[in-house]
C-alpha cells in the first residue's frame, strides 16, 4: 500500500493525495481517535458526528474510509462477520459504475435480485458470480481465513492512515 | 418557523434471526448510507446533530418454538429527525428488517415504542 492511498478491506484504494483541507483535518482527528482503540460503536458514533460537523457528506472519501475503519473494529471485536464476496462485489460496483442502479441498467442485472444477494437473503451461483465479476474486470480468488482477517485488522488500517499529511 | 424535531432510537440485533450469524460489513454500510440519504436535502437555520449516538446494548427475547429466553446484543441508533420524515424512517427500517433478517425492528419515537414489521415486498436496503 503506497503512503498516498488508503486500502479498504476489499482492496479498494482511496486516494489520500487529493483531500480538501476539511477532509485532511477530519482524517487527522480520525487517526488520533482510531489509535486510542475505541470500541466499534463508540467509533461509529464519534466519526458520524465529526463528519457532520466538518460539513462533509457521504460523497467524501473520508466517509468511506471511516466506514472501513468502523468495520475493522467490528470484525476485530467479533461483532461483525468477516467480509465475503458481497462486500467485494458492492465495492467494485460502486468504484467502476458509481451506483448499483447504473450497473444493473448497463449490465442487464435484476436490481431486486442483486439487493437480495447483497442483503445475504439470496446467493449467486458460481457461474453468475463469475459473470458479474467479469463485467467488473475482476476474478474470483480463494484466500485463507487468517490472511483475510489479518488484512482486515485495525492495525493495518492504522498504518495506512500515516499517509494523511 | 422551524420544523418540530423528534428524538428516535431503533435497535438492530447484531445477528440474524434465522441463522444467528453476525452481519457482514456490507449490511451495516448499507444501513448507514440509507440513514445519510434520509437526511439529505434537509436545510434550514437550525443546524442539529442528525445521528446523535450509536451504541451496543444487551437484550433478550423469547424463542417462539422453544419458549427459551435468548440473550443477544443490538446496535442502537439514536437520531434527531424532523417529524415530517418519520414515515420515511419507518420505510427505511422495514427494508432494514429484511436486510438484517429480523421479524421486526424496535423503534422508539420520543419515548413511545413501536415494532416496525416488514413484508418481503418492502424490499431491502440499497
Amino acid at each position: 500500500m503506497t503512503k498516498q492511498a488508503y486500502e479498504t478491506i476489499t482492496g479498494r484504494k482511496i486516494n489520500l493525495g487529493r483531500l480538501s483541507r476539511e477532509e485532511k483535518r477530519l482524517l487527522l482527528a480520525v487517526r488520533r481517535k482510531f489509535r486510542s482503540h475505541p470500541s466499534w460503536s463508540a467509533f461509529a458514533s464519534w466519526w458520524t458526528a465529526e463528519l457532520g460537523q466538518a460539513g462533509l457528506t457521504e460523497k467524501s472519501p473520508a466517509y468511506r474510509i471511516c466506514q472501513d475503519l468502523e468495520a475493522r473494529l467490528g470484525i476485530a471485536e467479533g461483532k461483525v462477520g468477516a467480509p465475503d464476496y458481497r462486500d467485494y462485489l458492492a465495492d467494485l460496483i460502486e468504484e467502476r459504475y458509481g451506483s448499483r442502479y447504473r450497473f444493473c441498467k448497463e449490465r442487464g442485472v435484476d436490481p431486486g435480485h442483486l439487493s437480495r444477494v447483497l442483503a445475504s437473503r439470496s446467493e449467486l451461483s458460481l457461474e453468475s458470480l463469475r459473470s458479474l465479476l467479469g463485467a467488473l474486470g475482476a476474478v474470483l480468488v480463494v484466500r485463507g481465513e487468517k490472511e483475510l482477517l489479518d488484512h482486515a485488522s485495525p492495525a493495518v488500517a492504522s498504518r495506512a492512515l500515516a499517509g494523511v499529511k | 418557523m422551524s420544523e418540530r424535531v423528534v428524538e428516535c432510537s431503533f435497535l438492530i440485533p447484531i445477528v440474524g434471526d434465522t441463522d444467528r450469524k453476525r452481519h457482514k460489513p456490507i449490511a451495516w454500510r448499507m444501513l448507514q448510507d440509507a440513514i445519510h440519504r434520509l437526511f439529505k436535502g434537509l436545510s434550514g437555520p437550525e443546524r442539529f446533530l442528525l445521528v446523535k449516538d450509536v451504541d451496543l446494548v444487551p437484550g433478550s427475547y423469547t424463542e417462539e418454538a422453544t419458549g427459551r429466553r435468548v440473550h443477544d446484543e443490538s446496535r442502537r441508533y439514536t437520531v434527531a429527525i424532523p417529524e415530517a420524515r418519520l414515515e420515511s424512517l419507518r420505510a427505511l427500517l422495514r427494508k432494514a428488517a429484511n436486510t438484517f433478517d429480523q421479524k421486526c425492528v424496535h423503534l422508539s419515537v420520543a419515548g413511545t415504542v413501536e415494532l416496525v414489521t416488514a413484508k418481503r415486498e418492502d424490499g431491502y436496503l440499497e
